[in-house]
């Protein structure tokens, strides 16, 4: 392969990452047919480009994403959905004949349908949740994957051990429903965890650990 | 003037801080050092000290100011009122609110302002204390800060000034040789791109004088890359999730 750099190394801004302009992946840009680097981060080789993985990033929403959002803003034909950090989402408001009605302020669970020039558009209909109770968290966005783990093993542990439902939003919004807030508390503390320790290893030990400690009898035990 | 004036050159092409002719002073440089904010950077510069910080991409404020296809550099440089000797007023001067102006310029043209249609980026750049120089420590801390919060940029940019003093060309002249020398350009540059972004020049230089000037700092911003680079990889050695989905 025709690329400088090797797997996991840390690059910075404007470093050449390879001769070879199909080998552009994700935080590159291609200048003169050479590929560099766009972000401060770690290269991570996958479906044979040069990817690079930031530590920092803000949201780009593409299609399909899972997002929560606030609703800010109700309009004759649209709502307005705050998806955190600079962005807005449009969601169809279907009228009178919705199922659900929104009001400002109320927490939302959709898809993103299309991103582009326009706006970001929401997923209305069947696929929209109103999340009317729970914990509302906000992390990183470039930390979600980390939150939902390989094919969302993380995800799924998070759930069992502690019950609560989690809609994770590739925007960084995390919405928390459990039956106590005891629960609630303990998830929400795991995916700080999460957050701050993604780069250790063992990390899911450590977070079945922390949530059972945390939920056996049913208490806050200390925040640590 | 009087004949006893101090020589800015010793006979022995030493200055008046002991620094050879293409020596710069001292430099620091950190990436993250503010935790309120998205991206922020700190600078040092022998006795200059400046903070940048950035907020964004969020909306654009006022709203008709935003570009449907990119989104827009609002910069702010700013001296403290402590940052020089005497007290400095501590609203925008003329001069700030121009160098705000070259420096947004400069960074609009190294970050990939159309991946956030709509959006405007915030950049704050505090001198917390002044000895010459302060525009080109200023936009190096400001993109360091850019790419501590993961703007995409098409590369980092450094600057640094060069002077004219005692009819000697000089690296990063201290506050004394800015004041008495007989020129002052500061200069910027993406150095893996080789383009200059930031040019000013306060005095006159013969054409040879210029060459020889611009080739110093390109030596200069070379030096403050690599510390730049630095303090982006220690950061981020350390923060980085080994991804995985």
């Amino acid at each position: 392969m025709s690329s400088y750099v090797h797997d996991r190394e840390v690059v910075t801004p404007g470093q050449i990452l390879s001769n070879d302009h199909r080998l552009a992946g994700a935080y590159t840009y291609v200048y003169g047919g050479k590929v560099y680097a766009a972000v401060a981060g770690i290269i991570q080789f996958r479906d044979s480009k040069i990817n690079i993985l930031p530590a920092k990033s803000p949201y780009k929403p593409s299609e399909s994403d899972p997002v929560v959002g606030i609703i800010i803003d109700s309009k004759p034909s649209n709502y307005e959905v705050d998806l955190g950090w600079h962005l807005v989402g449009f969601l169809h408001n279907p009228g009178r004949r919705s199922r659900m009605r929104l009001q400002i302020g109320d927490v939302v669970y959709t898809h993103v349908k299309h991103s582009g020039i326009r706006g970001v558009f929401l997923e209305g209909g069947r696929e929209l949740v109103k999340i009317d109770r729970g914990l509302l968290i906000r992390v990183s966005p470039v930390k979600v994957p980390r939150i939902i783990g390989k094919k969302g093993s993380m995800l799924q542990i998070l759930n069992s051990e502690s019950g609560c439902k989690l809609y994770v939003g590739r925007n960084g919004l995390i919405a928390v429903v459990g039956e106590s807030p005891e629960r609630e508390f303990a998830v929400a503390s795991a995916i700080k965890m999460i957050e701050s320790e993604s780069h250790l290893p063992g990390l899911t030990e450590r977070v079945t650990h922390h949530l059972r400690k945390k939920i056996i009898g049913g208490e806050i035990v200390g925040e640590d | 003037m009087e004949k006893t004036e101090q020589r800015l050159i010793t006979e022995d092409g030493r200055r008046i801080d002991g620094r050879a002719l293409d020596e710069m002073r001292p430099v620091r440089i950190e990436a993250g050092v503010l935790d309120r904010s998205d991206g922020s950077a700190y600078i040092e510069m022998g006795k200059t000290k400046i903070y940048a910080a950035v907020y964004g991409p969020k909306e654009a404020h006022p709203r008709h100011l935003a570009q449907p296809h990119k989104a827009i550099l609002n910069c702010r440089y700013h001296m403290a009122s402590f940052s020089v000797e005497g007290r400095k007023a501590p609203g925008m001067t003329r001069r700030e609110i121009e160098l705000s102006k070259v420096i947004r310029e400069a960074l609009e043209s190294v970050v990939i302002l159309e991946e956030f249609p709509r959006s405007a980026i915030d950049i704050f750049i505090e001198v917390i204390q002044a000895d010459a120089g302060t525009r080109t420590a200023g936009l190096t801390a400001a993109s360091l800060a850019l790419a501590d919060a993961g703007i995409p940029m098409l590369d980092l940019c450094a600057g640094i000034a060069v002077g004219k003093v005692e009819g000697k060309i000089v690296l990063d002249p201290s506050e004394e040789e800015d004041k008495k020398g007989e020129a002052d350009m500061p200069v910027a540059m993406t150095p893996r791109l080789g383009s200059i972004v930031l040019l000013q020049l306060n005095g006159r230089l013969t054409s040879a004088e210029f060459r020889e000037a611009l080739n110093l700092a390109k030596k200069g911003i070379e030096v403050l890359y690599e510390l730049q680079k630095k303090a982006l990889s220690k950061k981020f050695e350390s923060a980085t999730p080994l991804g995985e989905e």
